[in-house]
């Protein structure tokens, strides 16, 4: 080998030792950036644990804070850590890893030089030099591995005993995180999340027993159950609850009601089962733990009664009734009996009496009847008097404000003895008006066929029936005469007349019966071609004599004048002479209804109808205003689900606020969701028992989910 | 094609305007029940005026005696012989009353003499249905005026049509109400005038 050779096998084998010596320095350098932010997260964690034990109030921690202080900020500070190292610290280039390694190796001094110059750029002499480096490194390599192994273990010794420490506290803190919930509940959360390991955590909460003895007179026997969490009993009944240690620290409370806890060798809480849904929470510490009291009540006992079947009318006051009826209770019957209610009226007078008859012991059967005979005579009933009927039940419920069982009430009505002799009076209709009253043109009618008559009939009939004209010819008169009153001076009165100088003067005086225009009055005014008849029958030319009331009046005086004629002849039987008086008459209140009248009125207002309003186009511009449809209001079933997702998701977070939530949707869910409710049972059972939840909650969310009937054929069916 | 506008005939002698609301109602009753174009206010329009040739129906009716001028009758006279519909009520409701009697001979012997028409007309069935003829009115039904419940209408024919209808019901007084009174009403007197009114517009 020349030296030229060897002097380029020298320098490989440098490079190729230096190139050894870098990788191994960056890899201690990336584990050191490692270590480093591992251990910054472990502490991290574990700050943040024992940190959210720590009860600071007001201050709670929401899920999602705990989610993010819990995880998301221990692993935000690793990896700040390892990117701070990242960013920080320089590269291990082969020039760098050169002069660490010439630092440590003094003879070693050419090192640099050869890596960082290329292989075909050295002279003889450096070439030479580096031959003897060559061999340097390639005999005494050892020590540079040990200032190696040094240089690692300064860098990962720092990090990784804190890595160390932390690891070996994380235990511990998982202990004490766990300590402080309740038994079960944090397992039961644990494995519901897939994660099955168990503390084993005992307290005095863990097993308690339930005794539930039912009311004395219900006659049931009291019941032992075992670390429950639900208890159906009969409202009324005595719920014991009993655990292991003594009292000291435990409280109870019944929704607001504070219960006390008492006992030395076991502690022990008793509550009444109240009469809706509760809840009874026992708490020791942070721990806590709930009983859910369903309650069921005592039913009123059903009654029926068989007789009377229907209401009844008796005619008689005598004889008897049979009264029968039967009952049946849940729990137990006390007593059967009729309770009667005999009324009596009489005008203004009303008595009432109340007794029950036929009382049978039924000494606690759930079913029993009765029968009674209600004779009548030891009544002393009477005529019009009402019996009401019903058929009462008491059960055993001991309290004297207990309501009894009712059946229906039948009357019994005892007619009275004109009862069945009165007759019904419609009331009459409205009298219409008399239409048997004849008109002027109607009475000369019948004057005439009368007249025509005449010879054939006897003189006695044709006065009886001359004489009746006469009195409706008078009628017809009058009611002119009050006519012409009425327009004269408002006065209702007809046929009076007044006379000169007694102060009341409307220009018409008696003369023969007849109204004639008098006292040559003021006020006078000349009616063309007016002609009133005078007291001769002639008519009556001076018209310089009339007032203006009476020419107006004119045609209706005419026809009065008139009538008196043909009411004189009439009575006198003269009909031949009484019909050209009734056609005067005739003709006169013709020419009274043709007179000229006087309009007394404004101009006409047109009218101008708003079409778009009678359209219901209205006055706007036509466009309607929009209306959309209101949201619907959220179901309870939605509710239950909304409500029970939010206990779904916080059991990963806060399992005892989750069983809390929980525990209180199954008592609401008690009174209107018996699926949801049974179901919800099994959550809370298995979570009681540690067991994973999420079967149980899935059925649950699926009893919420359950189709709903809807009205009407699916589209695709056939109708 | 212009809107209906619903006529009131003025003459010279008795009160033509005795029934200043009708014409309000009448425009109201059709507006509601038909998409006819009408016009919101009627028109009061002389007998004694070519203008009267303009309007399809013209509506008369009055207590008073009618006496028509001699201008007025040949107007009329004309209207009818050009297919228009003169539809007179008496507003006395009096068969014996001085508007019936000079009416009726006014009509008589300018167009024709009034027969009755019969209650299977095509006027009771040109929008409503009236089974029994002309719908009776309330002042019918009190034993108002001639006490008499009119069981037909009268009308003058020309051309298988009617030229002059008469009516002595008392249509007037029936559709004479306050505008604000017809919400307060069960059924709507004035549904005759639709027909009147569509019949003198189709036929």
């Amino acid at each position: 080998m020349t030296a030229t050779a060897m002097t380029l096998a020298g320098a490989t084998q440098v490079r190729d030792a230096m190139s050894r010596v870098r990788v191994y320095l960056r890899n201690t350098l990336v584990g050191r950036s490692l270590l480093m932010a591992a251990a910054t997260g472990v502490i991290a964690a574990l700050v943040v644990r024992l940190a959210l034990l720590l009860p600071i109030a007001p201050f709670a921690p929401s899920h999602t804070l705990r989610t993010l202080l819990s995880w998301v900020l221990p692993v935000a500070l690793a990896t700040g850590v390892l990117l701070w190292r990242f960013l920080q610290q320089e590269r291990v280039t082969p020039v760098r890893a050169a002069l660490w390694y010439e630092e440590r190796k003094p003879c070693a001094h050419a090192v640099v030089t050869l890596i960082e110059q290329p292989g075909g750029a050295l002279s003889e002499q450096i070439a030479s030099q580096l031959a003897r480096q060559a061999a340097i490194a390639s005999h005494d390599t050892l020590p540079a591995r040990a200032q190696l192994r040094e240089a690692r273990w300064k860098a990962w010794r720092v990090p990784g005993a804190l890595l160390l420490v932390a690891s070996m506290c994380w235990p511990v803190v998982t202990a004490i995180q766990s300590r402080a919930l309740p038994s079960g509940v944090g397992e039961a959360a644990l494995s519901a999340t897939g994660n099955a390991s168990r503390t084993g955590a005992v307290n005095r909460l863990s097993d308690w027993q339930v005794r539930v003895t039912p009311p004395s007179y219900a006659g049931l026997p009291a019941q032992s159950l075992s670390d429950v969490g639900t208890v159906r009993a009969l409202t009324g009944s005595r719920v014991l609850v009993s655990g292991n240690g003594n009292a000291n620290g435990l409280s109870a409370t019944l929704g607001e009601q504070t219960l006390s806890v008492s006992g030395n060798n076991g502690w022990q809480v008793s509550v009444i089962m109240p009469n809706v849904p509760s809840a009874v929470r026992v708490a020791d510490g942070a721990q806590s733990r709930v009983l859910t009291l369903v309650p069921y009540p005592d039913s009123l006992p059903q009654v029926q009664l068989l007789a009377p079947l229907r209401d009844s009318v008796y005619r008689d006051t005598v004889g008897t009734a049979t009264l029968s009826a039967q009952a049946s209770d849940d729990i137990g019957l006390q007593s059967l009996a009729f309770e009667v209610i005999l009324t009596r009226a009489s005008g203004e007078q009303y008595t009432a009496r109340t007794f029950t008859v036929g009382e049978a012991a039924l000494n606690g059967s759930r079913n029993g009847g009765t029968r009674y005979a209600l004779s009548f005579a030891g009544l002393n009933v009477a005529p019009g008097d009402v019996m009401h009927v019903r058929a009462i039940a008491r059960d055993l419920h001991p309290f004297a404000s207990r309501e009894p069982g009712v059946s229906e009430t039948r009357s019994i009505r005892f007619a009275r003895a004109d009862e069945y002799d009165s007759v019904a009076v419609e009331a009459a209709p409205p009298p219409v008006v008399d239409s048997s009253l004849l008109s002027q043109r109607m009475l000369l009618d019948l004057t005439e066929k009368l007249e025509v008559r005449r010879p054939r009939i006897a003189r006695e009939v044709l006065v009886s029936e001359s004489r009746k004209l006469a009195t409706e010819q008078a009628r017809i008169r009058r009611a002119v005469s009050a006519m012409v009153f009425q327009r004269l001076t408002g006065e209702g009165e007809s046929e009076h007349v007044h006379y000169e100088g007694d102060g009341h003067d409307h220009g018409l005086t008696a003369q023969a019966g007849k109204l004639v225009p008098g006292f040559g009055g003021s006020g006078v005014v000349a009616m063309p071609g007016a002609q009133v008849t005078g007291a001769s029958g002639q008519p009556n030319n001076n018209a310089t004599d009339e007032s203006a009331i009476v020419a107006i009046n004119r045609p209706l005086l005419e026809a009065y004048n008139a009538m008196w004629d043909a009411g004189r002849a009439l009575e006198l039987a003269d009909t031949r002479e009484a019909i050209p008086h009734m056609r005067l008459a005739l003709d006169a209140i013709q020419r009274a209804r043709a007179a000229e009248r006087i309009y007394l009125r404004g101009r006409v207002r047109p009218i101008v109808v708003d079409l778009a309003r009678v359209r219901l186009a209205g006055k706007d511009t036509g466009q309607d205003s929009r209306r959309s449809a209101g949201e619907p209001l959220t179901s309870a079933r939605d509710m239950y689900g909304n409500r029970l997702l939010r206990a779904s998701e916080q059991l990963l977070i806060d399992p005892v606020a989750a069983r809390d939530s929980l525990v209180a949707l199954r008592i609401d869910a008690l009174a209107d969701d018996a699926e949801l409710s049974a179901a919800l049972e099994v959550v809370l059972t298995a979570l009681q028992a540690g067991n994973d939840v999420t079967a149980p909650l899935v059925r649950a969310r699926r009893s919420l989910l359950r189709p709903v009937a809807g009205q009407g054929v699916p589209s695709w069916s056939v109708p | 094609m212009s809107a209906f506008v619903f006529a009131t005939a003025q003459y010279e002698s008795g009160d033509w305007d005795s029934a200043p609301s009708l014409a309000g109602n009448v425009i109201d009753t059709i507006a509601r029940y038909t998409s006819l174009e009408v016009a919101p206010q009627g028109a009061m329009v002389s007998l004694s005026s070519n203008d009267a040739l303009r309007y399809p129906l013209l509506f008369l009716t009055g207590h008073l005696p009618v006496r028509f001028t001699a201008q007025e009758g040949r107007v009329l006279k004309r209207y009818v012989e050009r297919g228009g519909l003169l539809f007179i009520d008496d507003h006395n409701h009096d068969i014996d009353g001085a508007f019936h009697k000079t009416a009726t001979e006014e009509i008589s012997r300018l167009i024709g003499p009034l027969q009755p028409l019969p209650n299977t007309h095509a006027l009771y069935s040109s929008f409503f249905k009236f089974e029994d003829g002309p719908p009776t009115t309330s002042h019918e039904l009190n034993g108002w005026g001639d006490n008499l419940v009119h069981e037909q209408l009268l009308a003058v024919t020309r051309n298988d049509r009617i030229g002059v209808l008469y009516s002595n019901k008392d249509y007037s007084s029936e559709w004479n109400f306050h505008p604000d009174n017809k919400r307060f009403m069960g059924v709507d007197p004035t549904r005759f005038a639709v027909n009147i009114v569509v019949y003198a517009l189709t036929r």
